[in-house]
């Protein structure tokens, strides 16, 4: 098992360097030269050229990439020629909230999904299965962003029952930095009142997210659960005296799993998608609402920073999952 | 003719067939819908952010434009969207797919180790950032949504390829020294052709999403035109007095998405019984 | 009651399905007494794997008993309800080892894991089922585990439990699923084609321990195959089916020097292990939805008469425990 995790992380290696190339060539392509965007609008060329050389960009296209590179593993991503700050640390600061998001969505579309695509598969062709099964067909087709302007419009601004934006309400002290995760910070802190209120915020843009996600993730255990009841396992375990309820739960319902399981990576990939229009409608201060204004800024350097790091975190859940793929069926590990 | 008893069986797949249907229909043959085609264009502040009535069955935006009238119009430039960025996909992704699938060697290990770069990022991020790159415009997003799709196909049609390449008969037309163009060609793109189709028909509602939401953040259409994706983020600033400005462009998205959907999963059932949904 | 241990009687059964009602099991007899190995043979469709399903009340949905008995310990077990059997007979009083090692696990669990939920359903032998499943019990259904589990012939028992099915060989496997049914010792056990998926020395060696386990557990058996040289191996005796009829019952050595069926016969001659001319059986098994009347083997056979077409020929007694359904047929 330790074997196959050092492989899984190792195959993460050219990839992340490729992505690396991608985004170096992309910021090679882009309009505008940098240095001159810096110098300002009155700079004389030699101030430009100055500043060129300041920032290694006479140098041979090989070493600005290796420099690049070098940099990004260091998480240092340049100096937005924007804001004139380090998109590094701006990005270390905005990350948090994005995975609080992010991860409260999985959170809710795992379980859910698992739960409800269970019933559904386990029950088929009943009312509920019906149900869930329009409900999922529809959640797949919804734009989420639109879906986020219809929760608000109906649970914000209608019923006032949750907040419309942000992570905290105005005025509240934050409780004190020390995961970013706002969650956990509020717990330390022993802060309740900041505790409920981060859930309170949570709630429409993580069930936003989640929708879509909920409705694959409800599909693929509804399918794979039918399909386990109707495994040759699952009547050899009737034929020898298992109870149904036991084929079921664990028998079936664990081999159903696994399917359901590898998808998350790829959820986490559309959540990440879909938070950032949803991070613009909600104004959470995350990667998404910085991806939006670094797109209307014009600002090159801090779009291809979050796409790197969007890649990176990307890469490490599906390392994740694929761990968790080979804990819950034992034949994938051996495969590798 | 069993294939198509067998499809018109599955009512969720013809419901998504005539959804498709429709929204052509209305694309091309439109115009008889629209209560004025100028009225979509030109601003007339005289009948601005009206409620849904007879006259305006979706209202007015903030400009007096009639919302139901830009949302039939949205019609065609979606579909246009979604059938070019679906189309350019295919015709990288395909071949690159094939070559991978057909061959052993560095051109195969190349091609795939590039696809794995291309989905090692969500597409929709890496859409943004090429089409920013590009400069703004429907254009541009065109050719980012192109340029970030096709590694779907290459992937799809690589394992398709390679299911193939195992079956004798292939193996037996090299044996008997038939051109590997033609074998590729006339024996396996027929045969993982199906596969190709379910892809595009899912991928047309996966790209209209996608162009939305480049829309509403901007990269994408730019105004005046009629685009859905456009026209939710320019009724966010009317919210929520003028809720239909968001809602109809957004049902207009589910719809059509909702089509392609049912209808990539009923010829994804005909296609491949062991993948089927049981439905 | 009559000392048999299972006793099926004139068994019908209809299936009803979207393209009209199939009578998959036609008169089916047959007895298996305590201690004895039967087997039943017939080409794959002849409603064999339906008979087993039915005596462990596993018929599928539509499928619908018209006539006839399935006597367990002289119980009419057919009418019993469906949890009843489940709590009863399945794994408990009856043993049942599939057809295919290779799709019969669970891939997740390990074999020690499903081993132990028979034992939790049917109870420790001669224990009634526990409602909490006890740490004590649990270490004392291991211990059976293993022990039966050396019975087959598994090597490391200990161990093996602890492992994954994709971990053993096929044979190894279709070990451990004897061992399954074996494990709450019950009386008898129906093996459905236990051998069909593995190799030809791994078949031989698999037929040679159901032999022994028979003997050595007292355990009946009720061995269904296509394959008559199975049969030959390890049956006590056999009862032949055609199309969802028995048409010949009697000892195995009787049946295979003498058949008198004129399916059995055929039957025969088809098997590659016979010295003499190969032959085939012309035309093919009838449908179940449309079956011919009368004996359903006679538009394919070679002796049949005019009658054969119209009555479906009673059992006649030939010579010592044999019975056979044809008009041919002489009492002793």
């Amino acid at each position: 098992m330790a074997l196959f995790i050092v492989r899984r992380v190792l195959m993460i290696v050219p990839i992340l360097l490729g992505l690396l190339l991608l985004a170096f060539g992309m910021l090679r392509l882009a309009p505008g030269d940098p240095a001159a965007a810096i110098a300002g609008d009155n700079a004389t060329p030699e101030q430009i050229a100055a500043i060129r050389e300041d920032l290694g960009l006479d140098r041979h296209v090989i070493v600005q990439f290796a420099d690049y590179a070098w940099n990004a593993a260091q998480g240092d991503f340049g100096v937005s020629a924007y804001s004139n700050r380090a998109v590094g640390l701006d990005i270390a600061q905005r990350l948090p909230a994005t995975l609080e998001l992010t991860f409260a969505a999985l959170a809710i579309a795992a379980v859910g999904g698992i739960v409800i695509g269970a019933l559904s598969g386990a029950w088929y062709n009943s009312t509920f299965d019906h149900f869930v099964r329009v409900v999922t067909v529809l959640g797949l087709a919804t734009a989420s962003f639109w879906f986020a302007i219809m929760l608000q419009l109906v649970f914000a601004l209608d019923l006032g029952l949750l907040p419309l934006r942000g992570r905290l309400p105005a005025g509240m002290e934050v409780p004190p930095d020390i995961t970013g995760f706002l969650l956990i910070d509020s717990l330390i802190a022993g802060r309740l009142d900041a505790f409920g209120a981060t859930l309170s915020h949570l709630a429409l843009p993580a069930i936003t997210i989640a929708f879509g996600g909920l409705a694959t993730v409800a599909r693929f255990t509804r399918s794979s659960v039918i399909e386990a009841m109707h495994s040759e396992y699952a009547a050899y375990e009737t034929a020898v005296g298992y109870p149904r309820r036991r084929v079921l739960f664990p028998f079936a319902l664990k081999n159903a799993l696994v399917t359901p399981v590898t998808q998350v990576g790829l959820l986490f990939g559309a959540f990440v998608s879909n938070a950032v229009a949803v991070e613009a409608v909600f104004d959470w201060p995350g990667l998404g609402s910085y991806l939006v204004q670094a797109i209307f800024a014009a600002d090159y350097t801090a779009v291809l920073a979050v796409t790197l790091v969007i890649g990176f975190v990307y890469g490490v859940v599906n390392i994740v999952v694929d761990v968790v793929h080979g804990l819950l069926d034992p034949r994938v590990a051996e495969r590798m | 003719m069993l294939i198509l008893r067998k499809f018109l069986r599955d009512i969720p797949a013809v419901l998504g067939l005539a959804i498709v249907a429709l929204a052509i229909l209305i694309a091309f043959f439109g115009d008889p819908l629209i209560v004025d085609g100028a009225q979509a264009v030109i601003p007339d502040l005289r009948s601005r952010l009206q409620p849904p009535s007879w006259e305006h069955p979706f209202g007015t935006d903030n400009l007096g434009r009639d919302i139901f009238t830009r949302v039939v119009m949205g019609t065609g430039g979606a579909l246009t969207v979604s059938t070019t960025v679906v189309a350019a996909a295919m015709a990288i992704g395909v071949p690159l797919g094939l070559i991978a699938g057909y061959t052993n060697g560095f051109a195969s290990e190349a091609v795939m180790r590039v696809t794995d770069v291309f989905l090692a990022v969500p597409q929709l991020i890496l859409a943004i950032a090429l089409a920013q790159v590009l400069g703004r415009g429907l254009e541009a997003a065109v050719v980012a949504l192109a340029a970030t799709y096709w590694p779907f196909f290459t992937r799809t049609v690589y394992a398709e390829t390679r299911r193939v390449r195992t079956l004798l008969f292939v193996e037996a037309l090299e044996g008997l020294g038939a051109k590997r163009l033609r074998i590729l060609a006339m024996h396996v793109l027929p045969n993982v052709a199906a596969p190709i189709i379910v892809r595009a028909t899912i991928g047309m509602g996966f790209i209209i999403l996608t162009s939305a939401v480049l829309g509403f953040l901007g990269v994408g259409a730019t105004p005046p035109d009629p685009d859905w994706g456009l026209a939710i983020s320019e009724g966010r600033n009317y919210m929520p007095g003028a809720w239909w400005m968001t809602t109809f462009p957004g049902l207009a998205i589910l719809a059509l998405v909702l089509g392609f959907n049912l209808l990539g999963d009923g010829m994804r059932d005909l296609v491949d019984p062991r993948l089927r949904r049981s439905r | 009651m009559t000392g048999s241990l299972l006793e099926v009687r004139n068994l019908r059964i209809r299936v009803r399905g979207d393209e009209g009602d199939a009578h998959i099991l036609d008169f089916v007899d047959l007895t298996v007494d305590r201690g004895e190995v039967v087997g039943v043979v017939g080409e794959s469709g002849c409603g064999k794997s339906t008979l087993l399903k039915a005596v462990l009340g596993l018929l599928p949905r539509g499928a619908e008993l018209l006539d006839g008995e399935i006597r367990f310990k002289g119980e009419d077990i057919a009418r019993l309800p469906r949890a009843e059997i489940a709590r009863r007979i399945r794994g408990r009083a009856m043993g049942f080892v599939p057809q295919d090692p290779f799709q019969s696990f669970n891939p997740v669990f390990t074999v020690g894991r499903q081993m132990m939920e028979i034992l939790r359903w049917s109870g420790l032998p001669g224990e009634p089922v526990r409602r909490r499943w006890t740490a004590d019990a649990r270490a004392r259904a291991r211990v059976r585990l293993i022990e039966t589990l050396k019975a087959v012939q598994i090597p490391d028992p200990e161990h093996a439990l602890d492992r994954y099915p994709h971990q053993f060989s096929g044979g190894q496997r279709q070990r451990i699923l004897i061992a399954g049914a074996l494990a709450a010792r019950p009386e008898a056990i129906l093996a459905d084609e236990p051998t069909t998926a593995l190799d030809v020395t791994t078949q031989m060696q698999i037929l040679r321990l159901l032999r022994e386990l028979a003997r050595e557990f007292d355990v009946a058996m009720l061995f269904v195959s296509h394959d008559f040289g199975a049969v030959a191996q390890l049956c006590d005796r056999v009862s032949v089916m055609y199309a969802g009829q028995t048409v010949e019952t009697g000892p195995t050595a009787d049946v295979i020097t003498a058949p008198q069926h004129p399916y059995a016969k055929a039957l025969l001659a088809c098997h590659p292990d016979r010295h003499g001319p190969l032959e085939g059986i012309r035309g093919q098994v009838g449908s179940p939805l449309a079956p011919p009347p009368g004996c359903r083997f006679h538009p394919r056979c070679g002796e049949a008469a005019a009658v054969c077409s119209t009555a479906r020929p009673d059992y006649v007694h030939t010579t010592a425990g044999r019975h056979v359904a044809c008009i041919h047929a002489r009492p002793a």
